[in-house]
């Protein structure tokens, strides 16, 4: 019995191995794509039929393929190059050029991360289908690691996703090799973590003024995951001892990380550990199913705190019928909704809308404006060139240039697109980057909240609505 | 009298051993017969042949006419042959009553337990191998005698026609052996065809009126067994394997 | 305290509740075929969907309670099609009954994957049966949850007296302890390892259908995680051994919970504990707590 159970754990192990490594080589070998991709005008959204593979302007999107992030990457970029294509292509020295996009299946929202299955996605479309930009990324883990294939092969990349800093910082301290890269959503992590403890601190304060102080303490859940890193350390030294302002030092009462495969009974007892810490606000720092499962235990148990901080599936419409409604008083941070925070941003969403059915992810408005600003610089300088004609290009698209001569630049529809030169990263802060306090109220509807002018102007945004406090919150800080 | 099982040109390889040459003989409804021969004469494998657990390389079984060659063994039970093991096989950790109550379970033992009830008639079939005051321990504190009569117990309950007993007396003190003949004799009496095995001839001598004889996988003998035992090629059988024979 | 002390139990409790009904059946077929069904936890996301699909389908409003019906007929005959088409073919290899289960979870994963609903995650709360929740010592105890416990309890026992007392559940005791003198009882084995099947489908059936409308759908891939889980609860339990997996399954859950209430940042390697409960069982008492392949 002994050795027949261990024989069957070995065979169980070498079967999982066999089968994975059948798995890797097949993502690696015989996926589509292996061997030379030969480009037509069906990659080419909106473009006559029968134009050459030269006449195309490769596009590759790296993404996880079926997970929202991944297609919202793809959903934004399909768009671009359709309108742009059907408005006639662009021309360079008088030859008429299409825009194409591809994907590649990157796996990256995957809870058991496998980084080379990103590294494959990458190599297919550098070396099999010869991409001349790279638009994508979402998980901060695996984008460090396939980074490297576009850097090694000079070419330009801009995540549309994953909002770690340190991709960046690495513009900055090794321009020579990361110069191709940039990012063109999010915000990074300590500008999000700085946005959110903005507005907490308004929407604390606000609280406090008609709740009689009852707002005393403040918990963060969060995916245990490298993107989550720099926003909890900066919500850690916001509302930790030692905290810039002295009114909101050692709120924090619960710190909660968890692994992303957790369990709705694991997140039962994280919702309890939260109630029992006597949080008022709990900040919720996740990207996959731990949302819904924590909304699912706030309807059923109504604890006395109101839920605001970053739920990726929640940014979507669709989240209110898979979540039966539970999702309700949720406020969420999200880079896109139907408001003017530029003049494109409502008819992006309509046009978005009416492509595909649903609202457009942050990574579909990322990549919507990661495309149309590589092709704007394209047209600008009549080159494909990547360094230095395209980059230099790339970097004149900063805040003062943009602030000075804003017709000048692309529009964009996640806010101004302005980049620092040295980093290559979104500038942060109205009205550049700026994230969008969203709340789930009745009838599926999501609501912009004011931000008491602490992210953005409320004045100068359209469909600005009102908080909702849930009822059972209302009866506890009024008794 | 019909015939019962039809034995025919029954051969069984193991790679190069042939453990069953060519065999063939015939089982009359309501006999008891024996089959002996020495250690490794090929035996239990030609029971293993007739049960189903082994398939034949060549050679046909008949049964009432049926042709069973290759069936699977619960096929065959299901048809009314029933056998034991020469080793002691039992559902360890079932107590003793369910031990019987699973045969009882069968096709054919359903025919019957469906008119007494199945409880009554596993009870009866243990009261009658003499163990129904054990009725509530499971087999693996039996000691060997108990456990062979258990296995003839569990074969009864499938209710068979044919009962196979591979060597029902082997490593049984005297009295065992006298309380398992008393049952089988009552088994051939209730009109089940007895099929039974042994290496040392003087078991079966007093209780069949026939024996088949083999060696080394081939036919031999039949008859009574005073003249089987004094069959030349019998004697020098088990006396070249230096075995008593009488 | 006393806040987190309920809250490890209740926990606890509804993990372990969860499991033993899923690790019970994965057990029963090991211990009774020697099978190593690695689709198990396929079949407990797959029940999941399949409520879900049909709680989207227009013809459903109204008859809600229907689909689970349909749901768990649709995963026992899944169960009894996995046995008669993949396993029984090549049952006298472990390894190709290994590779062939796994290539099967694979392959529903897949399926679901492709669906409209596969790519996000779905609540199927419309199949909650109770509402709301009781204050205990200051914790609320989820009555859903509760009927969930309730629940796996009742059906723990009472598949205790189907395998002991019932006629059905002799046979597959007598066919787990000796195959071949299993057959000799005219005991057609094969089939008794397909109702087996087929029973450990429907427990893994009945564990979704009692557990994902408090929870909720984490996407095709959440059945390895529940089949794992299920691995270290008979490791720990003792191969086959249906005492052994009830008891695996609460060891296990309250490890779990302990480690999310009471080991700073628990929650972050939670996950592992079964992992670490396989490796320590296999190198300390490798037959499991409670031994014995063989169903008692
Ligand atoms: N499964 C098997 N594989 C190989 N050889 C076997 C097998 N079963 C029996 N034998 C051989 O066949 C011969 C007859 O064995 P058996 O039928 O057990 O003899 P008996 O029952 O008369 O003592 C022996 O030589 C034995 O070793
Ligand atoms: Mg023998």
């Amino acid at each position: 019995m002994e050795k027949l159970a261990k024989r069957i754990i070995a065979i169980v192990i070498i079967a999982g191995l066999g089968v994975g490594g059948g798995l890797g080589a097949w993502f690696l070998f015989l996926a589509p794509g292996a061997g030379e991709y030969s480009w037509s005008s069906k990659d080419c959204p909106g473009a006559p039929s029968g134009i050459s593979s030269d006449q195309i302007i490769k596009f590759g999107i790296t993404g996880d393929v079926g997970e929202i992030t991944g297609d919202g990457a793809w959903e934004g970029c399909y768009l671009a190059a359709k309108e742009i294509n059907e408005a006639g292509g662009i021309k360079i020295n008088d030859t008429t050029y299409y825009i194409g996009v591809t994907r590649e299946d990157s796996d990256e929202a995957n809870p058991n991360l496998v980084t080379s299955r990103g590294i494959a996605a990458a190599e297919r479309l550098v070396y099999n289908k010869k991409v001349q930009f790279g638009i994508g990324g979402f998980r901060s883990e695996a984008l460090l690691a396939y980074q490297e294939v576009f850097m090694d092969n000079e070419i330009i990349f801009i995540n549309t996703g994953a909002a770690t800093d340190v991709f960046c910082e690495n513009v900055r301290s090794w321009y020579t090799r990361y110069k191709y890269f940039w990012r063109s959503m999010p915000i990074n992590s300590s500008s999000l973590g700085e946005q959110i403890f903005n507005y907490l601190f308004r929407l604390i304060y606000v609280l406090n003024a008609t709740y009689s102080g009852e707002i005393a303490n403040v918990g963060i859940i969060y995916e245990d995951l490298t993107w989550t890193e720099d926003l909890v350390t900066g919500i850690e030294y916001y509302f930790g001892p030692y905290g810039p302002l002295p009114a909101y030092r050692n709120m924090l009462t619960a710190n909660i990380p968890y692994d992303v495969t957790l369990t709705a009974a694991d997140m039962l007892t994280h919702v309890n550990t939260l109630m029992a810490a006597d949080c008022d606000i709990v900040i919720p720092i996740i990207s996959a199913q731990g949302g819904l499962m924590l909304m699912q235990h706030y309807a059923t148990l109504q604890p006395n705190f109101l839920v605001v901080g970053i739920d990726v599936q929640s940014q979507l419409d669709t989240f209110w019928t898979q979540t039966n409604g539970d999702c309700i008083y949720e406020i969420q941070m999200q880079s896109i909704h139907v408001t003017n925070k530029t003049p494109t941003t409502i008819p992006f969403w309509n046009a978005f809308r009416a492509e595909w059915g649903h609202d457009p992810l942050y990574t579909a408005s990322g990549s919507y404006d990661a495309l149309n600003f590589i092709v704007w610089a394209i047209n600008e300088t009549q080159s494909l060139q990547a360094y230095p004609t395209l980059t230099q290009k790339m970097e004149t698209a900063t805040k003062a240039n943009i602030l000075a001569n804003p017709e000048l630049f692309p529009s964009s529809v996640g806010g101004l697109g302005a980049y620092w030169p040295t980093t290559h990263d979104l500038v942060a802060g109205y009205p550049f980057g700026f994230t969008l306090f969203c709340q789930w109220q009745a009838n599926a509807t999501k609501v912009i909240m004011p931000s008491y002018n602490s992210v953005y102007i409320d004045s100068q945004l359209s469909n600005i609505g009102t908080l909702i406090l849930p009822p059972w919150l209302i009866t506890d800080w009024t008794t | 009298m019909g015939v019962i099982l039809e034995v025919k040109n029954l051969t069984k390889k193991f790679g190069g051993l042939t453990a069953v040459n060519d065999f063939s003989f015939e089982i009359k409804r309501g006999e008891f017969i024996g089959l002996i021969g020495p250690n490794g004469a090929g035996k239990t494998t030609v029971f293993n042949l007739i049960s189903g657990f082994e398939k034949p390389s060549s050679g046909r079984i008949r049964f009432n006419g049926i042709d069973i060659t290759g069936m699977k063994p619960y096929k065959i039970v299901n048809l009314g042959i029933a056998r034991t093991f020469q080793l002691v096989r039992s559902f360890k950790y079932l107590s003793l009553l369910d031990n019987i109550t699973v045969s009882c379970l069968s096709k054919r033992g359903k025919e019957v337990s469906k008119k007494t009830g199945t409880d009554n008639y596993a009870s009866s079939i243990l009261a009658s191998v003499g163990l129904i005051d054990k009725a509530r321990i499971p087999p693996i504190i039996l000691p060997h005698g108990d456990l062979r009569k258990l296995q003839i117990g569990k074969a009864v309950g499938t209710n068979p026609e044919l009962l196979l007993l591979d060597e029902p007396f082997s490593g049984l003190s005297f009295e065992e052996q006298l309380g398992i003949t008393d049952l089988i004799k009552k088994l051939h009496a209730d009109g089940v065809t007895i099929f039974i095995t042994g290496h040392v001839l003087r078991e079966l001598m007093t209780l069949v009126p026939r024996v088949i004889a083999m060696h080394q996988g081939k036919f031999i003998a039949d008859g009574p067994p005073v003249q089987v035992a004094n069959n030349k090629i019998v004697l020098e059988a088990y006396l070249g394997r230096g075995v008593k024979i009488a | 305290m006393i806040v987190d002390i309920m809250n490890m139990l209740f926990n606890g409790t509804l993990t372990g509740a969860v499991y033993a009904l899923i690790a019970m059946g994965y057990s029963l077929v090991y211990g009774v075929g020697g099978i190593m069904n690695l689709s198990h936890g396929a079949y407990f996301m797959l029940t999941g969907y399949l409520l879900l699909w049909m709680l989207q389908t227009p013809f459903f409003i109204g008859l809600e309670w229907l689909t689970v019906v349909f749901a768990l007929i649709i995963i026992t005959v899944i169960g009894g099609l996995t046995f008669l088409l993949l396993v029984k073919p090549l049952q006298d290899s472990h390894v190709a009954v290994v590779i062939v289960t796994f290539g099967l979870a694979f392959l529903l994963e897949q399926v679901v994957l492709i669906s409209p609903s596969g790519t996000e995650v779905w609540s199927i709360g419309q199949l909650r049966l109770f509402q709301g929740y009781t204050m205990v010592f200051g914790y609320p105890i989820v009555h859903q949850y509760v009927f969930l416990i309730v629940m796996s309890i009742v059906i723990v026992l009472l598949f205790a007296l189907f395998i002991n007392k019932s006629k059905l559940g002799k046979s597959i005791r007598a066919v787990s302890q000796d195959r071949e003198a299993a057959g000799l009882m005219g005991i057609n084995a094969s089939r008794i390892l397909l109702y087996t099947v087929m029973i450990s489908a429907l427990l893994a059936g009945l564990a979704a259908f009692l557990y994902l409308p408090g929870a909720s759908l984490d996407g095709p891939s959440m059945g390895w995680g529940y089949l794992l889980n299920s691995f270290a609860v008979v490791i720990l339990g003792g191969m086959g051994s249906l005492i052994g997996s009830v008891a695996g399954a609460f060891i296990v859950g309250y490890t779990i919970s302990f480690t999310n209430v009471f080991v700073p940042y628990g929650p972050s390697w939670a996950h592992l504990v079964p992992i670490i409960i396989i490796i320590v069982i296999l190198l300390i008492r490798p037959q499991g707590l409670f031994g014995k392949k063989e169903l008692r």
